[in-house]
């Protein structure tokens, strides 16, 4: 048996990944990085990922990478309460978050 | 004061700061704002008071003077300086409580420990130290061990029979 991967639109228009869609499209290698991106952001356990679910891995992916060792996932889900506040913090390591992600949202359709 | 600025000089401590007075992040704060957020950060930290170290032998021997920097120190260097500075009043953990000590570990933190290696030193060190809280024992420094006191742990039957990781998960 073999197992077709598949872009799901539902009637909504909202695009759906499935998870190795979704880890492909953020150029994760590992499924355990994934999974422990997924964990951290409360997307356990969902089978199917949109849009908005990717674009926050992809942040906390863009800000664990700007201060390495340093910032982590405990650490982002803090700051996502303010996100104003992360938003300026990442100009300061010379990140324009909203144009990455914009770029990344592009990107991915 | 713009918000970046107050990231700049706050850093992660900011959040913490507008998270306990309750402040809605904005592009710029009012000079009351950072007050309370000026205040909120100045205020001391209280610090829980330290326990005194218990004496290493219950017949009264000396108890470690060592500060916790020395400690380090001693951890990282290797075995023949430890045998060095190790004195008979300064020995943490006895024979009789060997058979607690190899509960603690295994053959390779051991064989780490004597060839001196730092990872070793730590690595043992530190089994050592959550071996002695977990039974109550009052292990300050396991570098404080005697090198043939190390050996002989090495030599232990009974410590050799434990597998791979030891009888406790206390890494």
């Amino acid at each position: 048996m073999r197992t077709i991967d598949v872009e799901v639109v539902w009637a909504t228009g909202m695009k759906t990944f499935s998870k190795k869609a979704a880890r492909q499209a953020l150029g994760i290698k590992t499924r355990t990085t994934f999974n422990e991106d997924l964990k951290a952001l409360g997307l356990w356990g969902k089978a199917r990922l949109t849009i908005q679910d990717l674009t926050e891995i992809f942040k906390l992916k863009v800000y664990l990478s700007a201060r390495p060792g340093v910032n982590s996932r405990a650490s982002y889900t803090k700051k996502q309460k303010f996100p104003m506040v992360l938003e300026s913090e990442m100009r300061l390591y010379g990140i324009n978050i909203n144009q990455v992600v914009g770029d990344f949202r592009n990107a991915i359709g | 004061m713009q918000l970046d600025e107050l990231v700049a000089k706050y850093g992660d401590d900011l959040y913490v700061a507008l998270d306990k007075l309750n402040i809605e992040p904005a592009e710029s704060f009012s000079d009351e704002e950072v007050a309370r957020i000026d205040a909120e950060l100045a205020a001391p930290v209280k610090e829980e008071p330290k326990e005194a170290p218990a004496p290493t032998k219950k017949n009264g021997s000396k108890k470690s003077a060592l500060t916790a920097q020395q400690k380090q120190q001693k951890a990282g260097k290797n075995i023949t300086a430890v045998s060095q500075e190790a004195t008979k009043n300064t020995i943490a953990v006895r024979s009789k409580q060997g058979q607690q000590m190899a509960e603690a570990g295994n053959r390779a933190m051991v064989t780490g420990y004597l060839e001196g290696t730092a990872q070793g030193l730590a690595e043992f060190n530190q089994s050592i130290l959550a071996m002695g809280q977990h039974l109550g024992a009052t292990v300050e420094d396991a570098s404080l061990l005697e090198a043939e006191e190390i050996e002989a742990l090495d030599g232990n039957e009974d410590f050799l029979a434990l597998p791979s990781g030891g009888g406790f998960s206390l890494m």
